[in-house]
């Protein structure tokens, strides 16, 4: 008789204290072979040798290509030694010889060589986060996966030779180094595939087989510190147990458990077909498959006629010695199996169901001994019966009957397990649906028992946690490392460090991104064709409202894109909002729409800008309200401002009115910037003064927010101030001779500089203020900033003295033998001077914004949760600072 | 036939008296998934054939056939009193497993 020892460090080794064991062939009861028992000395020195083997490197640390070929080479030895191991299988296992024989090829060599390409091509080891979803810091972000080190493979008695290869297989192509403890019914398999791996040449320690008993070894397996994961396939009281002592030093467990699947039956499924797949689903291997289909469920119509032919095909199977290759149905694995699916016949019988055939141990003949075990069938099954409930493990089938569709999902789903599953219907629609509504691991339609190497395999619900094979299993197998490499090696790189452990809130670090080309002067409109053209652009959609169109504005530009032009979206309202943005997606999408034109003022801009993101990503608006997300471009854009103060022309931010959130929200993307802006004077000609003076002072609020936010830097600042120079010198020409065409242009010019300059460092709390006046009381933008803005910078006055005297100067503010805060409030208050002079709404009642204590407390709690307010040079204490300077304005 | 340990009586007639069932508990052979089935109670009376034992006013219930299989069982119970779930061994186990996980009492 073949004795056979335990594979420790690459050696083929006695136990430590010399004990043996005999397994017994289960077809006849007859010893095959003795085999070292493992105890717990020895489960420590293979969990040793794992460790040593996985931290020197030798395995974990070459290229997943260098593995893949060591792989392919012991795929090759497993085929060369396939008769080995099928023979041998078969007499430990009991399985039939038809299967055992294509295991080492199919499940083993194959599955070897699969996973291990994909682990080579495929698999994403490394993984770059291009948008890494902070809105605050910039860094670059990648993900590594890594092996996780020393693996447990805890595996069963049924398919030893293909669990072996499972465990075996996908740890090491991960790079672990792992112990094996097969079932100590069936070891043999398990260890001739270690002598494979020694054949080849796999390091000493990256495999280590230890068959030994599961009660004295399981608690050192997973209770051991080196230990990194279980991966377990058994029973889930076991596995429960497994579970519970890995969290002792919480070690990364999957668990492949139980099931009690259900094969449904349509009663349009063709029956011939139905019966041959429920009854392999039920008796290959008698039964002793996890993922059995052993309720089988049919519909009420062919219930009576499927129990009859399910019966006479049940008891026309062959039970025989397994290695005969005549036999169609082998032993079960020894008498203590026998005694456990006898028990269930006797409670089924006991409960109620009607046995229809089998229920009893047979002979088989010519065979002395032997735990071979009749097909059984059960009829008049109730889901709620024991039989129904408990993996019998054996072949033993219920038979169960269902009105619709619906019950049937409501019986499958009816049980503590989520294995396997199945659906026989000649309808594939109608069974996809059952299947998608089983609450289940694997459902097979028309099929049953179908495996591939890329074919994840698991369960829902008490049949386990975690996956086998594919790509999914192959990542159980890794660990994530995520690293992130700041791109500014300073501490104002990080908002968090600086808003909550620095007194000095301001970030020093800038990133200036202005893509956008800008095309200025007398007559600049007619270039809108000509940069379509170098877009790319064949079918544009332009984006206007009613006003400009009114005003002959958009006809204008239609004229300009010619034939490009294939609609007009002109139903945009003064503050957009996401249904806006999705109405006119829609348009664009019914028309095909390659580029937009936008030709408006802020609300236009900004409705456009956010279709062209929504056009790019699909969905609806509000699924593209992001911060730091998007990877690449929008549908290209091109702007045609109808206004000089938005500066939305050229900025990343798109804002959006949620009506129903009541607030307003974001789209803040670089690659938001529009591709190119039109600045014509001609566009904003007809703007009447009022509205100027609106527009301009919504530029000079960016200008001077851009100016004195935590995130203000030179370059910024440069074009800051000299925007507030331009409107200042520029607005009251332009209110006074709106056709002073000079005027309009610097304006729009200032328009577009203070747009760049808070595109790079933000606005504050002066905005905060302005969206919720827009928000709650329909203020227009231009006029709410104007109205706060004088009434912010005397509240940054000892927050940013040095910015507010450079805009006094910038303002023409004579600040001689003034001190720095003199000139900073003096900045307000010529600003406050600029508005009157121009006509601006100066008090809340002015816009018809409520002067109440209770209107004006629901506007300061709505600003200071406005983010912007997280940039402004003072910390915001409360509302009732907002609150104070609200009624400043009445 | 039956070596209660520690707690273990008293456990199981707490048990079936908090659902309002006589103190009798049948020892059976129980599938709990995937390959190894093991030892189990379950609230039951006993049927003619049964091998019965009568401890304190427990009465345990035993088919001969399984007897004859696994020998003596002896019932532990485990050490978290909050978990109300009992280890059972026998003296021929029933597979390698036998002992490592714990049961409830099927009522």
């Amino acid at each position: 008789m073949d004795h056979y020892k335990l594979f420790i460090d690459g050696e083929f080794v006695d136990a430590k204290d010399g004990k043996t064991f005999t397994t017994l062939d289960p077809g006849n009861d007859q010893p095959i072979a003795t085999v070292a028992q493992a105890g717990i000395a020895d489960a420590e020195a293979a969990i040793m040798a794992a460790r040593r083997s996985f931290d020197s490197g030798v395995w974990s640390r070459l290229t997943p290509a260098a593995r893949a070929q060591k792989m392919y080479d012991f795929a090759d030895q497993i085929n060369t030694q396939g008769l080995r191991l099928a023979v041998t299988e078969s007499m430990d296992a009991g399985q039939t010889i038809n299967f055992s024989k294509v295991t080492p090829l199919g499940f083993g060599a194959n599955m070897f060589k699969d996973l291990s390409n994909y682990a080579s091509f495929k698999f994403p080891w490394e993984e770059e986060i291009k948008a890494q979803g902070n809105p605050f810091d910039y860094g670059r972000d990648y993900i590594r996966r890594e092996p996780i080190g020393v693996c447990v493979g805890i595996i069963p008695w049924n398919f030893p030779m293909v669990m072996a290869f499972w465990k075996i297989g996908q740890a090491l192509i991960m790079g672990n180094s792992v112990v094996l403890k097969p079932a100590s019914v069936t070891p043999l398999s398990a260890l001739i595939i270690a002598e494979c791996a020694k054949i080849v040449g796999i390091p000493k320690g990256v495999i280590n087989v230890i068959p030994g008993p599961g009660g004295v070894l399981g608690k050192v397996l997973c209770t051991h510190k080196e230990v990194d994961k279980i991966s377990f396939t058994g029973s889930t009281e076991v596995g429960r147990e497994i579970m519970s002592m890995a969290s002792g030093t919480v070690k990364k467990v999957t668990l492949e458990l139980g099931g009690k699947s259900a094969n449904i039956v349509l009663d349009d499924a063709d029956m011939e077909h139905a019966i041959a797949c429920s009854a392999f689903g039920t008796y290959f291997h008698a039964g002793q498959v996890c993922e059995s289909g052993t309720r089988i469920l049919v519909q009420k119509k062919i219930y009576n006629e499927f129990v009859d032919k399910f019966k006479k095909h049940a008891e026309a199977i062959r039970i025989g010695y397994q290695l005969l290759p005549t036999t169609h149905m082998g032993p079960l694995v020894s008498h203590e199996q026998v005694a456990a699916v006898d028990g269930y016949v006797q409670i089924g019988k006991k409960e109620g169901a009607q046995l229809i055939t089998g229920g009893k141990p047979v002979e088989v003949e010519g065979i002395k001994g032997g735990c071979y075990y009749a097909p059984t069938v059960f009829a008049g099954v109730k889901n709620s019966m024991r039989i129904a409930q408990e993996e019998i493990f054996g072949p033993v089938v219920a038979i169960l009957p269902f009105d619709s569709d619906e019950e049937a999902v409501a019986i499958a789903n009816d049980s503590i397990y989520g294995l396997g599953g199945g659906v026989l219907s000649s309808n594939t629609a109608r069974a996809e649906k059952i299947a998608r509504n089983v609450r289940t691991g694997t459902m097979w339609i028309n099929n049953y028992h179908y495996f591939g190497s890329f074919c994840p395999f698991g369960g829902y619900k008490q049949s386990g946690v975690g996956r086998e094979l594919s790509h999914i299993g192959l990542e159980e197998y890794t660990q994530t490392k995520r690293i992130h490499v700041a791109s500014f090696a300073d501490a104002s790189s990080n908002y968090t460090m600086t808003a909550t452990m620095s007194d000095d809130k301001s970030l020093s670090k800038y990133i200036i991104n202005l893509p956008t080309k800008i095309n200025a002067g007398h007559g600049a409109l007619a270039s809108v064709a000509k940069e379509v053209v170098d877009l790319g652009g064949t079918r544009v959609l332009l984006m206007t409202d009613a006003g400009i169109v009114k005003a002959g504005l958009a006809k204008l530009a239609q004229d300009c894109l010619s034939d490009f032009c294939v609609g007009v979206f002109d139903k945009i309202p003064q503050d957009t909002d996401l249904e806006t943005v999705d109405a006119a997606t829609e348009m664009a999408r019914q028309l095909k729409v390659d580029l937009i034109v936008s030709c408006g003022g802020g609300s236009v801009i900004d409705t456009a800008k956010a279709v062209c993101t929504t056009l790019k990503n699909g969905g609806c608006c509000n699924d593209n309200i992001s911060w730091g997300r998007l990877t690449e471009n929008p549908v290209p854009h091109i702007v045609i401002p109808t206004t000089a103060g938005t500066g939305s022309e050229v900025t990343w931010a798109a804002v959006i009115k949620n009506k129903a959130a009541g607030r307003k929200s974001y789209i803040i993307e670089q690659r938001l910037a529009p591709n190119v802006a039109i600045l014509d004077p001609r566009m904003t000609m007809t703007l009447p003064p009022k509205m100027t003076a609106g527009t301009a002072m919504d530029a000079m609020c960016h200008a001077v927010e851009a100016l004195t936010t935590i995130t203000t830097n030179p370059i910024s600042d440069g074009a800051a101030l000299h925007a507030i120079r331009l409107i200042k010198e520029n607005l009251p020409i332009a209110v006074k001779d709106g056709k002073n065409e000079a005027a309009r242009l610097n304006l729009a010019a200032a328009a577009t500089m203070a747009g760049q300059a808070f595109t790079i460092s933000f606005v504050a709390l002066a905005h905060a203020m302005a969206h919720t006046l827009g928000m709650l009381h329909g203020v227009p933008h231009g006029y709410a900033c104007g109205m706060v803005l004088p009434k912010v910078m005397h509240f940054n006055v000892d927050h940013a003295t040095d910015k507010l005297a450079l805009i006094a100067l910038q303002l023409g503010v004579n600040t001689f033998g003034m001190d720095k805060r003199k000139a900073a409030l003096a900045a307000a208050d010529e600003i406050e001077k600029l508005m009157k002079k121009c006509g601006h709404p100066m008090r809340l009642r002015d816009v018809g914004v409520p002067e109440t204590d209770e209107a004006l407390l629901a506007c300061s709690i709505h600003a200071l949760c406005d983010p912007v307010s997280l940039y402004n040079a003072r910390p915001v204490g409360g509302p009732e600072e907002i609150l104070a300077l609200y009624k400043e304005l009445i | 036939m039956i070596k209660l340990a520690n707690r273990a009586g008293a456990a199981i007639k707490a048990t079936l008296s908090e659902k309002g069932l006589p103190c009798s508990v049948r020892i059976e052979i129980r599938s709990t998934g995937c390959c190894d089935a093991s030892l189990g109670m379950i609230a039951d009376k006993a049927e003619a054939s049964d091998l019965i034992m009568e401890i304190d006013g427990l009465t345990i219930l035993m088919r001969p056939a399984l007897y004859a299989l696994v020998g003596e069982v002896s019932i532990l119970c485990v050490d978290d009193p909050k978990k109300n779930e009992f280890i059972l061994v026998s003296d021929k186990p029933l597979n390698e497993w036998a002992g490592f996980g714990a049961c409830n009492i099927r009522l």
